[in-house]
């Protein structure tokens, strides 16, 4: 049954995914289980088809909100500390700053992988983004920028999380049109994504570096 | 206009003429359907507005306002009156008087490709953001090719403190060139520095409403949405005289229908409402209407502008904005490849060629890579040298007795030939054969002689335009004088 749940998974057939994750927890099959062993692979599918250019976008935001749609199910049946999945993303376009397909984009997908994602929409300031990082304590805070011209802002974010004694406490993602690795490594940024895949790859790593942080 | 057109009566047979190709898609009852369904979209739909002072003058005239969402449905009225009283010909204005584009619909101007933040150095081959010197390099390069008659803000100066980097992208631009430039200002606190930088780059010191030298790009954000601030810098400027092309970008299957169908609909409704706004708030402001979109590629999600498809998004919206009698920007010669190779004059050419025929006033897209993100300033000359060949396409086909020369091939007869004949000489002279400047014609041992590649042709022809023409210049003391405005604008920034 695991492996009919990460095919329909893939396919996006949101039905049949309910279905069979409903019937899984009633078989007993732990919320963990279903969750490690045909979820989240049937997601590693989908992320490794989008990045070989196999299946489309779309498609792979309906396997997303489909995922989305099993995790309530297994909400309940997740112990209290284990949290949906890989934890919680806040994210939004930085001050000055109206483009948000890009940013709509990574938050879709990685909620699909897993992460429960705050979306603060578009024009977001410094003080803003602190405030969310206080009041929904994330693993990772999401920044998006399309301009040159808004770009300070991610800088200006960082030194108020650094000023509001956060810094250490979340990971920093950024992204965006203008934004290169170099940036992000001038910027102090833990991470960067050239697109949605890469987003999702980085925050990964970003979450499994800090539950390992000696790993590094 | 020369020539008799191709419609011209031909009461009793064929009277003679010109003959121009034009390219048409939609015909009455479409341009009627895709009218109806804009102003369904309007109606039963609506476009977010959130800037209050346009709030307030959409509900007087009519329009209703949810105050918790913004939203506001437009009546079929208030956007028909605004189509009537948008101007129907506006003038971009150039600081050198002969280099003035007239947007009559009788000719298309080319303009740059924008706006971008990236630059493919031509010296040294790298990628990199791109610089003040860049835009200025950009515009410089424009203004000595007659080809391109509008100059854009093709790339940002990303050298440049960010907060100024609107003012100081203005300031290349105007020293830069002496034809029209168009940029974008996206902050209203902008707009009296930007009124007084004009000031000062015009002749006479004043800034002349009825001679505007500079335009904005505004842009909607689709889906219908506007932008607060965007739109009150927009109105701000309007009051000024500046003409405004609105610009409502959206992207097919992301933030409009997948379909063209879909897209043409939704940006005619997104034109059309911006329109309406702006009509409203400044009436007979200039206004370009845009006959353009984007498509996303949904392998990558990434922002596509050239493609088929992207051809036919041009001409139905072309369409529309020539039936409403606008001046109309549409694209061409964009292309989405990352290097000079086939696929950049497959997709600019083609779609270049369809955006002339179908009669849009301005043809953006020359100079970049990468769909519009990458400055090239080679490919500004190769793109010069396809608006030339697309100009020749218009010019057309003449077509009576002296072009067809019967008495000519009478004379020469069967077996003989044409290169003695004095009409040949004429006609040649004349400009019946447009020869190519950059492109390659001849014999494979000549191009072998010549030892350069197209690339390399193209870059000297950048290099020597750089080394020796000499853009118009500022009046005395207005660089001096736009340093300090910009200064001042800086100071108030960092004080704020
Ligand atoms: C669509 C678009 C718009 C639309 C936006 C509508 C909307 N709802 O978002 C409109 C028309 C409104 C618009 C407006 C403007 N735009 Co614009 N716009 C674009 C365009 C063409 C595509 C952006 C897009 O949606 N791409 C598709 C999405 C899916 O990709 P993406 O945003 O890059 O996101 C991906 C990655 O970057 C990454 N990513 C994004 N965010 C994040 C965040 C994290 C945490 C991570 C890890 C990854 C990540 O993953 C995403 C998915 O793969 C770009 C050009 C381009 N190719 O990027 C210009 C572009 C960004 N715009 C530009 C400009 C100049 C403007 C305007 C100033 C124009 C004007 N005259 O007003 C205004 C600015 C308004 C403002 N205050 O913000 C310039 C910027 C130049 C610069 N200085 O940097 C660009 C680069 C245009 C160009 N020449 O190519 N624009």
């Amino acid at each position: 049954m695991k492996e009919q749940l990460t095919e329909a998974l893939i396919a996006g057939n949101t039905d049949t995914v309910n279905a069979l994750t409903q019937a899984l927890l009633a078989s007993g099959t732990s919320a963990r289980e279903i969750l490690d062993e045909a979820l989240l692979p049937g997601m590693e599918v989908v992320g490794a088809r989008m990045r070989s250019g196999e299946c489309f976008i779309p498609e792979v935001l309906l396997s997303a909100r489909t995922m989305q749609g099993a995790l309530e199910i297994l909400k309940p049946h997740l112990g209290a500390g284990e949290g949906a999945g890989l934890g919680t993303i806040v994210i939004g376009t930085v001050e000055g700053d109206l483009h948000d397909i890009g940013k709509n984009l990574v938050g879709m997908l990685l909620q699909g992988a897993g992460f429960a994602v705050v979306n603060l929409g578009t024009g977001v300031s410094a003080q803003q983004f602190v405030a969310a990082v206080r009041q929904h304590s994330p693993a990772i805070l999401g920044m998006s920028a399309l301009l040159t011209t808004t770009l300070p802002h991610m800088a200006e974010t960082i030194a108020a999380l650094q000023e509001a004694g956060l810094r250490d406490q979340v990971k920093v993602l950024i992204g965006g049109a203008p934004v290169t690795q170099a940036f992000a490594d001038e910027l102090g940024a833990d991470g960067y994504g050239a697109n949605a895949g890469m987003a999702v790859d980085r925050a990964k790593t970003l979450v499994a570096q800090a539950a390992t942080p000696q790993a590094i | 206009m020369s020539g008799i057109s191709g419609n011209a009566a031909r009461s009793g047979g064929y009277v003679g003429g010109v003959l121009r190709p034009h390219l048409s898609m939609l015909d009455a009852a479409a341009i009627e359907y895709v009218h109806e369904q804009s102003l369904r979209l309007l109606a039963e739909v609506g476009v977010r507005v959130p800037l209050a002072r346009a709030q307030t003058l959409l509900k007087d005239a009519g329009a209703v306002v949810d105050d918790e969402t913004q939203i506001v449905r437009f009546p079929r009225d208030l956007i028909e009156s605004a189509i009537a009283r948008a101007p129907k010909t506006v003038l971009l204005a150039a600081r050198d008087p002969q280099k003035d584009a007239l947007l009559d619909h009788t000719r298309s101007f080319a303009t740059h490709d924008g706006m971008g933040a990236m630059c493919l150095d031509h010296r040294s081959g790298e990628r990199r953001p791109s610089t003040a010197r860049d835009l200025l390099e950009a515009m410089t390069v424009a203004d000595a090719l007659d080809e391109i008659g509008v100059l854009w803000y093709t790339a940002y100066p990303c050298d440049e403190e960010p907060r100024l980097q609107s003012l100081r992208g203005l300031q290349s631009m105007l020293a830069g060139s002496g034809k029209h430039v168009q940029g974008e200002v996206t902050d209203p606190a902008h707009v009296p520095y930007v009124m007084d930088i004009l000031a000062a780059a015009n002749p006479g010191g004043v800034w002349q409403a009825e001679r505007p030298i500079f335009s904005i790009v505004y842009c909607p954000v689709s889906p219908l949405q506007h932008d607060a601030e965007s739109l009150e810098a927009a109105i701000l400027l309007a009051e000024q005289g500046v003409p405004i092309t609105v610009y409502s970008l959206a992207i097919a299957g992301a933030t409009a229908p997948i379909t063209q169908a879909g897209t043409t609909v939704q940006t005619n409704a997104e034109e059309l409402a911006a329109f309406a706004i702006l009509q409203l708030a400044v009436p007979g402001c200039p206004l370009v209407y845009v006959g353009n979109a984007g498509i996303m590629d949904m392998r990558t999600s990434t922002y596509t502008s050239a493609g088929p498809e992207e051809i036919l998004l041009n001409l139905a919206l072309t369409e529309m904005g020539r039936h409403y009698g606008f001046p109309v920007l549409s694209c061409g010669l964009s292309s989405d490849a990352k290097e000079l190779c086939v696929q950049v004059g497959s997709d600019g050419g083609p779609m270049a060629f369809c955006t002339i025929l179908a009669g849009a006033d301005l043809l953006t897209g020359a100079g970049m890579l990468d769909s519009a993100q990458l400055l090239y300033l080679p490919k500004l000359v190769l793109d010069a040298e396809l608006v030339r060949q697309g100009q020749r396409l218009t010019a057309g086909l003449a077509l009576d007795d002296e072009h067809v020369m019967l008495d000519v091939t009478r004379r020469v007869g069967p077996g003989g030939h044409f290169l003695a004949a004095r009409e040949t000489r004429r006609f040649l002279r004349n400009g019946e054969l447009q020869l190519p400047h950059v492109f390659v014609r001849g014999s494979y041992d000549g191009w072998l002689a010549d030892g350069r590649s197209e690339s390399q042709r193209a870059t000297e022809k950048v290099d020597e335009i750089l080394a020796t023409h000499h853009p118009l210049p500022l009046p005395d003391g207005a660089a001096q004088r736009i340093e300090e405005i910009i200064a001042a604008a800086g100071e108030e920034k960092t004080a704020e």
